[in-house]
């Protein structure tokens, strides 16, 4: 099994998500499986071969460094949960139960 | 009155002055309203827009200023375009609320060339899925059968244009979102090249894997959106800038003399239905008849595609949808006390089952220790993939194979992901290498459709639609 519930635990605190014991119990077994189904990827000889990152082989497109208007702070408060003072307000940093260094 | 069924003769109706864009606009809003309680193929229609446009248009074109082929033709969207001023959900919880404060380019294209956008077509949430069942609305119906899946994850595009509410819709394809639900409900579907349609604006999935196209009834329809939204753009770095042919199928078909055609073996294997084989191979037979040559060959990579596309697209889903956090323009959950807390929970509440899966498979193969194992594999895999592609475009035009694996499938019949997962096993492997693919109808298998898909050179989405035009004329599909 590639993925125990150790990793998985770990997994989604990197991913920030939430997982009840049943949707781990669910998520392993199905992520294992797809797992053993993406190893077989090592069936190919690939020790020579070099990693493909992109298809497209260009050289990177330069634009002009000209000043132009973007997103206005009216076009980014439309969408914002909780928008006060030109800022995207959230809850506090720390949890409560956090103590003071 | 009867209106035109394809785009272009809507086109030649509309600039002849036959009928307006606002009668057609309106025709095809009643046909939405009539059809679409039983489809469900539209998360939402502006439809004071669309008129406003669409008079907009009609302006120009009593002037005599016709901006494109097809000026005042109506087209669906994928709800993953962005917009300005339009709700673009992505099928998902956590942008239900989301109005785009800009519009993509490939849309921004469309409306320059005086296109009427309808609505925002239902998609599988983020483009993951094959189905359409992942959308966290509701699921749309395949028109050719409403018991049936339209695929994925472009689905309620390849339904509104197989439904006949509109001739040409838009889609995304990451591994085979346009191509597969165009097999699916019966339609044209095409893939570009890679970089040849911008990705700005494009709610991205997996980067070096999105692309834009077309959905329609007629090769000829889809080359034109093709050749609309087509070209580079300063605002998507992958962008290719290589000019753009015409890329319109004005001249009289071509035949096909000369054409060399390799069809895959690994591709008409015990996992492609048997139905849909049958159907395939006819249909390259007629190409035989036209004129091409075939010749079955060896694609040893394609036996890795699956694996190593579901390493690379859920990598790159996981940093994409890292944005997707409940701070600035999403779902967000409102009893959290803390930050990571509201981060967390707002992802947990609102993303599907799927994505949710795809974001923790894609994180557990970039993370340290599994990096080189996973990821860096499926990296060489792919470029395995791209050169075993150039090997056989050494001496042949065009990759030919069956879009899916089986006909459309009933819903909630895949009923763990690998199931789902294996109806990309055809489609993979041209996202992997980058190069222009697309599906046309090739008959149906009890009832339903079968997708003949050609794959191309890249760059060379000439020869495929040339190709695929012929074979409709061939086949009586368009006269």
């Amino acid at each position: 099994m590639a993925l125990d519930e150790k990793d998985l635990e770990k997994v989604a605190r990197l991913a920030h998500l939430n997982l009840t014991p049943s949707k781990k119990a669910t998520l392993l077994t199905q992520l294992n499986g797809i797992l053993d189904q993406v190893a077989t990827i090592n069936y190919l000889d690939l020790d020579a071969v070099s990693p493909m990152t992109s298809v497209v082989e260009q050289g990177q497109f330069l634009r002009e460094d000209c000043p132009t208007v973007s997103l206005t702070t009216a076009d980014l408060e439309q969408n914002a949960p909780v928008f006060e003072d030109g800022a995207f307000r959230v809850p506090k940093i720390t949890a409560s139960t956090d103590t003071a260094p | 009155m009867t209106y035109p069924k394809t785009a272009l003769e809507q086109a030649a109706a509309l600039h002849s002055k036959a009928i307006t864009s606002y009668e057609l606009t309106q025709h095809v809003l009643a046909t939405i309203k009539e059809t679409d309680p039983q489809i469900n193929a539209y998360i939402s229609v502006d439809e004071e827009q669309a008129l406003a446009q669409a008079r907009k248009v009609d302006a120009r074109i009593e002037k005599g200023d016709i901006r494109s082929p097809l000026a005042g033709v109506p087209i669906g969207l994928k709800d993953n375009l962005c917009l300005k001023g339009s709700k673009t959900t992505c099928a998902s919880r956590m942008l239900a609320s989301f109005t785009a404060p800009y519009t993509a380019t490939a849309v921004q294209r469309v409306l320059d060339a005086d296109l009427i956008p309808i609505g925002k077509c239902n998609m599988d949430e983020f483009a993951m899925g094959s189905s359409t069942e992942n959308s966290a609305f509701f699921t749309t119906k395949n028109p050719r059968q409403l018991g049936c899946v339209p695929g994925g994850s472009s689905g309620g595009s390849a339904a509104t244009v197989a439904a006949g509410q509109v001739a040409i819709s838009l889609g995304s394809d990451t591994g085979g979102s346009i191509r597969q639900p165009a097999a699916f409900c019966g339609v044209v579907g095409v893939k570009p090249t890679y970089g040849r349609v911008s990705r700005y604006g494009l709610v991205a999935f997996a980067s070096s894997l999105d692309q834009i196209g077309p959905f329609a009834t007629t090769v000829r329809d889809a080359a034109a959106v093709l050749d609309i939204i087509s070209g580079h753009d300063p605002h998507d770095a992958t962008s290719l800038q290589t000019p753009v042919p015409d890329l319109r199928l004005t001249q009289d078909t071509q035949p096909l003399n000369g054409l060399k055609v390799a069809m895959p073996v690994e591709l008409l294997s015990d996992a492609i239905q048997p139905g849909v084989k049958t159907r395939v191979l006819e249909a390259i037979a007629v190409l035989e008849a036209e004129g091409a040559q075939v010749d079955r060959v060896s694609m040893a990579s394609f036996n890795a595609a699956l694996a190593s596309y579901y390493i690379i697209a859920p990598a790159e889903a996981s940093a994409n949808l890292a944005r997707f956090d409940g701070v600035r323009y999403t779902y967000r959950n409102e009893a959290a006390t803390h930050l990571k807390e509201m981060i967390t929970q707002s992802r947990t509440d609102a993303f599907g089952e799927e994505v949710q899966r795809r974001i923790l498979m894609g994180t557990f193969v970039l993370s340290s220790g599994y990096y080189d194992a996973y990821y860096t594999q499926a990296l060489k895999a792919r470029r395995l993939m791209a050169q075993e592609f150039d090997h056989v475009f050494e001496s042949y035009d065009v990759v030919v194979s069956p879009t899916a694996p089986s006909t459309a499938f009933a819903f909630n019949s895949a009923t763990d992901p690998l199931t789902m997962y294996a109806n990309d096993c055809a489609t993979i492997p041209a996202n992997m290498a980058g190069l222009p693919a697309l599906s046309v109808p090739c008959g149906e298998w009890e009832g339903l459709p079968v997708g003949l898909q050609l794959v191309g050179r890249a760059l060379d989405e000439a020869t495929l639609l040339q190709v695929a035009d012929a074979y409709q004329r061939a086949t009586a599909q368009v006269q």
